[in-house]
């Protein structure tokens, strides 16, 4: 064999690691990704079996939903039914849509990312393999006692959106509402926790030579998944924080009588709401858009417009949040505005289906398994786009809104636009991972039950909601012309639910996780489909094309043989190369984290925490939440792992393995998640000013606003707080190891943080202001409560920089635990100065 | 698949044929409900018509002959079908969205009457304008004049309630500290039937109305007659039973002690066709029911179960509120 | 400082298109919330115009700086081909929005 390869297309270049390589490199990358073994697994952080352990539970949560929109359609079957109760059947239909929307769909496709991308990218693992497993097992664990709530009929009965007043206290007393804000709101921090992995872990971790233009369309679709869930996700964790503090502690941010919005709620949930639709759907576009081009054996076509269209859906779709609010009686022109942004936004969906139909022209399209559910999800997907544009016509609107027809158009977008591309996701994957492949007979019954289930469920619900059936009704009088159309809905659905027990049944019955899989069975391009093992690939391949298996056919097998980049530990830990944003050039090695407990405790306690919270049991809580605290700080103590010398990985490139600032990916984590913190502080601000559009007559004239002398000292305070960050960071460049003076400054800087804050508080409380005054002193007292939260993260940080220092851990070089409390630490100054200005300027710029 | 839909269509169309079109924004009743439903139509034509283009895409795609597959695989088809197309069919349906919002907005037009329209859990609280300048109480029956443009003021008492009635148009929601006003008209007589569309808890399903729509003569000799209340004979121990029972302090009705504003005034409940939110058919046994057993005829509702009165006792109540026109 | 220039630059210029669309309609839309609070709508129909004008101008000159850059290889070129599509839809539907906003009367919401 010889030594040297030619690639297919950029000419002649040598292998990087060509010779045969050592006996004991294979022995030794497997020993060092081994999973452990039995029970303990749950302490194993590897992407696929996360991944595996992700996509099983969200699946768990899809055919438990089911079932209970099984028991909505047996309620419905006839008018007048007495199968469910008025209180049961409240609680089903919100649990139908809370646990299909949170704990389904946004997992399922979270869950496809961690487990397909790093494969995909040619990288050994996810940048943070232990923040991903802490994601799963809280979402486990928050989302099976979440929905264990039904049985005891506890469950939250106000829907999936759960408007106020009707959540607030006054009109649901239980402890339903509390559930739902606490554990969904907590479930939203897991999803946030994976967002932040797979945007760093697209960006960084690709394979050499794999630039943007090159990357799988699944991994931009991912990308812009995560980045939406960054922007989106915080308007509801805003929402749901600023309903529980109403319903705990009667701050009336949404009760009318006393200065507070209804409507806020509204705004705030659409604006996460919308965008969350195609948060569910972009990824799984993103599924069909690998699929198509293997299965019909050529390249996909107009694959740049394809992204350029999933750039324009992700942006625009934050444009029609009110979409959802045409019939609350928002001023004319604000409709038409929305109404436009809505036409606009289907623009991109048509590129993306011509696209489809492009590729499908310029090649032969099998007809197998995956190809069935693309062209099920391509009429089910368009006719919902479509119905979707018709709802975007404000006149029609008013009609359809919160009728069965909008129940219709909903799940012909979801079901349709994911849940069919995620059959056809599994049927396609499933050789990646299993020994065996899925059946092609029992596939073929799973596509024809659930496509015509499906239509003959929800096609009648279009007219049944224009012939007048509102959604969410537990009965109907007879004689409204609606009996046959929802019996015929209620027969659909349980052929749909065949379905779904066929594919099971062919799951059960062929799925064997593996390490011998079927392998490549469909002659695709991309690097998911090279021989993979729990390290990834055998060594990583330089890509030069968009599907190089295709332009490259020797890659498989050199891959194996380990001739290309790192085919062995270079570190003697798991690792994996970083690469630039934007070309993929190597940049360092990364290390990264292996099995441990810490991480899964962490889970458990920050679930009990908020669980126990929401039973009301406060202590336990509390020592639950300190608990969760400990967890992460024995977690991370291990991480940051000291520089090396620079390692070879073969082909010439020697890297460093280890990299602080903006080259490092904790620096990049970290951004990201103050952008996170700066969207949940801008979705504050909005909600502040909006409020002062609604009920500006509760908003104080100067005399009642606290003196200046107090906020003055209190900025003050933040400013010395900034200048001892200054100190900080430039003692931390200047000495190797940082001295008392370091951590001095450290201590006392977040002392003045805090005291800062501290101050502002007790400004307000002085001046007589108190939160549950009115919707205005609520707010003003929300600004503290999100400033504190920035700053107890910064307060926990500095102490365990502090720690580090004195443990010898922390050093000018090996400093990222440094730099990231410095970014948090400056973000936190600015934003409480802006929450300073707003609180104290604001009223007093409008005021008399 | 294709034979499955059709078949689906067929049912669809037939069992809509046979439905009594009360609640229907197929059947409008009057001018704004029309355009509605005339956008529907045109609506699901254009939808169809960009369906059967895109399915037949697709088949051309698989199995059509190689020129047109040539010329579906290239990116020009792309740029055709995904943006062109689109934007030109989206900026006509966006104007024509915009047009009919104009059309629909009652700019400065003073209505000829308002009628305050109150969503309460889980029933309509209606106040009509009387003629001396009093507000004439009455519930979950809504009378109109046709022909005339009337302005419903929306307020809710508790939680957001959305008004509804398909026939006469698109809904408004009620929200709490704000008011809505929707325009309506009925341009022919008869009974449209409403319901609550924003999920408001409970008893949401059972949260009827309706809106009878008559000659505006008829509707200004009703409007008179009944603020004065008119009792039949008879009744004089039903009524005893009904104030000494305290249903007054919740309950109002005109020219008697009972004076209560928190539930339904019923000064004109023996003439309304429903019971209940429109939920169950008026006749004395539903009153029976409703006085002492409401919880089964509908769960949730605010009213306590009144079973200190005896079956005889319960006759004369319900006799009493019959009576009541 | 990340250059505009850098390659991790051009990848974030992409954005530019979408950032604008979005700007323009906080732009509009908080504006006739906040101006029908106060000053009145007549003001809004001038600010919508001109607000419009003003995101046009800049995803022009955007798409001319991107339009240099399809002469260039690789990544570079498939990045300006991406900009400016997105600067083109972004277009399309800052004019979509205000075209509806024009067409209807500000702050009224008297629906029938």
């Amino acid at each position: 064999m010889s030594a040297i390869r030619m690639t297919g297309s950029a000419g002649e270049k040598a292998l990087p690691n060509p010779g045969p390589s050592p006996a004991d490199e294979l022995r030794s990358l497997e020993t060092i990704w081994a999973s452990p073994k039995g029970w303990r697994i749950v302490s194993d952080v590897n992407n696929t079996t996360i991944g595996h352990f992700y996509l099983a539970t969200a699946f768990l949560f899809f055919l438990l939903a089911g079932v209970l929109g099984l028991l909505i359609r047996l309620q419905l079957a006839a008018p007048g039914n007495e199968f469910l109760s008025q209180e049961t059947y409240n609680q089903i239909f919100t649990m139908h849509g809370t646990v299909m929307m949170f704990l389904f769909a946004v997992p399922a496709v979270e869950a496809v990312g961690i487990l397909l991308l790093p494969a995909m990218l040619g990288a050994r693992d996810l940048p943070f393999p232990r923040l991903g497993a802490f994601a799963l097992w809280a979402y486990v664990v928050g989302g099976l006692v979440f929905f264990c709530t039904l049985f005891f009929g506890v469950a939250p009965s106000g829907g999936w959106f759960m408007y106020p007043p009707l959540t607030g206290m006054r009109f649901s007393p239980g402890v339903g509402a509390d559930w739902w804000l606490l554990g969904i709101g907590f479930i939203e921090i897991s999803a946030i926790a994976g967002a932040i992995e797979i945007i760093v872990g697209v960006l960084r971790t690709r394979a050499p030579g794999m630039t943007l233009a090159r990357m799988p369309i699944l991994a931009w679709t991912m990308l812009v998944f995560a980045g939406m869930i960054v922007f989106a996700f915080p308007a509801v964790i805003l929402a749901t924080i600023l309903l529980e503090l109403e319903r705990a502690f009667d701050w009336p941010f949404f009760i009318a009588e006393r200065g507070g919005d209804a409507l806020l709620w509204q705004h705030l949930f659409w604006f996460f709401g919308h965008p969350d639709v195609y948060i569910i759907f972009l990824p799984a576009a993103g599924m069909v858009s690998m699929i198509v081009p293997t299965m019909a054996g050529t390249p996909l076509v107009g694959y740049r417009l394809i992204v350029v269209a999933l750039i324009a859906v992700g942006s625009f779709s934050f444009g029609l949040w009110v979409h959802h609010m045409f019939t609350t009686g928002i001023p004319a022109r604000s409709l038409g505005f929305f109404s436009a942004a809505s036409m606009a936004v289907a623009i991109p969906s048509g590129i993306q289906v011509f696209a489809w139909i492009a590729t499908i022209a310029s090649g032969r399209l099998r007809l197998t398994v995956p190809s069935l559910f693309v062209i099920g999800f391509l009429l089910i997907f368009t006719l919902g786009g479509l119905t979707g544009v018709m709802v975007a016509m404000v006149p029609f609107d008013r009609q359809a809104h919160d009728s069965y027809f909008v129940v219709a158009h909903l799940h012909y977008v979801l079901f349709g636009g994911m849940v069919f591309p995620l059959f056809a996701a599994i049927y396609y994957w499933t050789p990646a991972f299993s020994r065996r492949a899925l059946s092609e007979r029992l596939g073929r019954w799973a596509f024809g039950l659930i496509f015509a289930g499906f239509n003959i469920a929800f096609l009648p619900m279009h007219i049944t909601g224009l012939i007048g059936m509102p959604r969410r009704v537990y009965t109907y009088p007879a004689g409204m012309g609606w009996d046959g159309l929802n019996l015929v809905s209620t027969i659909g659905a349980f052929m749909l639910a065949a379905g779904v027990f066929a594919f099971l049944v062919d799951f059960i019955r062929h799925m064997r996780l593996s390490s011998k899989t079927a392998g490549n069975i469909w002659q695709a391009g991309t690097l998911e489909w090279l021989p993979n093992h729990p390290y990834g690939t055998r060594s990583i391949p330089r890509i030069s094309s968009r599907d190089p298996l295709w332009t490259e056919p020797d890659l498989a097998r050199d891959v194996e043989a380990g001739r290309y980049y790192l085919p062995r530990s270079a570190t003697g830990a798991r690792e994996t190369i970083v690469t630039s944003p934007v070309d993929a050039e190597p940049q360092y090695l990364m290390r990264l984290s292996a099995p441990g407990w810490a991480h899964v405790a962490a889970a458990v306690f920050t679930a009990g925490f908020f669980l126990l919270l929401t039973v009301k049991l406060v202590t336990l809580a509390a020592m639950s939440g300190v608990l969760a605290v400990v967890s992460i700080i024995v977690w991370m103590w291990d991480s940051d792992p000291a520089p090396t010398e620079p390692v070879d990985i073969g082909g010439g490139i020697t890297l460093p393995t280890y990299a602080s600032g903006p080259v490092s990916l904790g620096w990049w984590a970290m951004v990201i998640l103050m952008l996170v913190a700066a969207a949940l502080y801008v979705s504050y601000a909005f909600g502040y000013l909006y409020l002062w559009t609604v009920s500006a007559q509760t908003w104080p004239d100067g005399a009642a606003l606290p003196g200046l002398s107090r906020p003055l000292g209190a900025a003050g305070m933040l400013f010395a707080s900034a200048a001892m960050l200054f100190g900080a960071h430039s003692l931390s460049q200047r000495d190797h190891v940082p001295g008392t003076a370091f951590m001095m400054l450290i201590g006392f800087g977040t002392l003045a943080l805090l005291g800062g804050l501290a101050l502002d508080l007790l400004a307000h409380w002085r001046a007589g202001l108190r939160p549950q005054a009115s919707g205005y002193a609520a707010m003003v007292y929300a600004n503290t409560v999100l400033q504190l939260q920035i700053a107890a993260a910064v307060t926990i940080m500095a102490a365990f920089a502090i720690a580090r220092s004195i443990a010898g851990r922390l050093t000018s070089e090996r400093r990222v635990v440094f730099d990231n409390l410095a970014l948090l630490w400056g973000y936190a100054i600015s934003q409480s100065l802006l929450g300073m200005a707003l609180t104290h300027g604001f009223p007093r710029l409008v005021g008399p | 698949m294709r034979c499955c839909r059709a078949l689906l269509i067929v049912t669809a169309t037939t069992s809509l044929a046979g439905c009594s079109e009360m609640q229907s924004a197929l059947a409008p009743g009057g001018e704004e409900a029309g355009r509605i439903a005339f956008l529907t139509w045109i609506l699901f034509a254009g939808a169809g018509a960009i369906l059967l283009v895109v399915a037949g895409s697709l088949v051309m795609a698989m199995r059509g002959p190689e020129r047109l597959r040539q010329a579906l695989g290239g990116e020009r088809a792309i740029r055709l079908g995904g943006i062109v197309f689109p934007v030109v069919t989206l900026a006509i349906l966006l104007g024509c969205g915009v047009w009919l919002m104009r059309e629909s907005l009652a700019l400065g037009r003073p209505a000829a009457l308002r009628i305050e329209v109150t969503g309460e859990r889980w029933w309509w609280r209606i106040s009509y304008p009387g003629s001396d300048g009093s507000l004439l109480a009455d519930a979950n029956e809504l009378r109109i004049p046709v022909g005339r443009e009337i302005d419903l003021v929306l307020h809710t008492a508790d939680v957001i309630h959305s008004f509804w009635v398909p026939n006469l148009g698109g809904k408004l929601d009620m929200i709490p500290g704000r008011t809505n006003t929707l325009r309506i008209k009925a341009d022919r007589p008869g009974i449209y039937r409403g319901q609550c569309a924003e999920y408001c808890g409970g008893a949401h399903a059972l949260m009827a109305l309706e809106i009878h729509a008559v000659a505006p003569d008829e509707f200004d000799a009703w409007l008179i007659s009944t603020q004065a209340p008119r009792l039949g004979e008879g009744i004089a121990r039903g009524q005893g039973l009904f104030q000494a029972a305290g249903c007054g302090a919740c309950h109002g009705i005109r020219g008697t002690p009972a004076a209560g504003t928190i539930g339904p005034d019923l000064s004109r409940v023996g003439g309304r066709r429903f019971l209940a939110a429109a939920t169950i058919p008026n006749s004395t046994e539903n009153l029976v029911r409703f006085i002492s057993r409401g919880q089964s005829v509908k769960p949730g509702n605010l009213m306590p179960e009144f079973r200190i009165f005896s079956d005889e006792e319960l006759d004369a109540v319900a006799a009493y509120l019959s009576s009541l026109k | 400082m990340t250059s505009w220039r850098s390659p991790a630059g051009r990848g974030l210029s992409i954005l530019f298109g979408p950032t604008v669309w979005a700007l323009h309609f906080i732009v509009v839309y908080a504006a006739e919330s906040l101006l029908c609070r106060t000053a009145g709508g007549d003001s809004h129909g001038i600010l919508l115009a001109s607000a419009t004008v003003l995101a046009i101008v800049a995803l022009g000159c955007h798409l001319r700086v991107e339009g240099r850059r399809l002469g260039e290889e690789g990544t570079a070129r498939f990045l300006a081909g991406v900009a400016i599509a997105l600067d083109g839809l972004s277009g399309i539907a800052l004019l979509f929005v205000a075209g509806a906003g024009l067409a209807l009367p500000a702050c009224t919401g008297a629906m029938t």
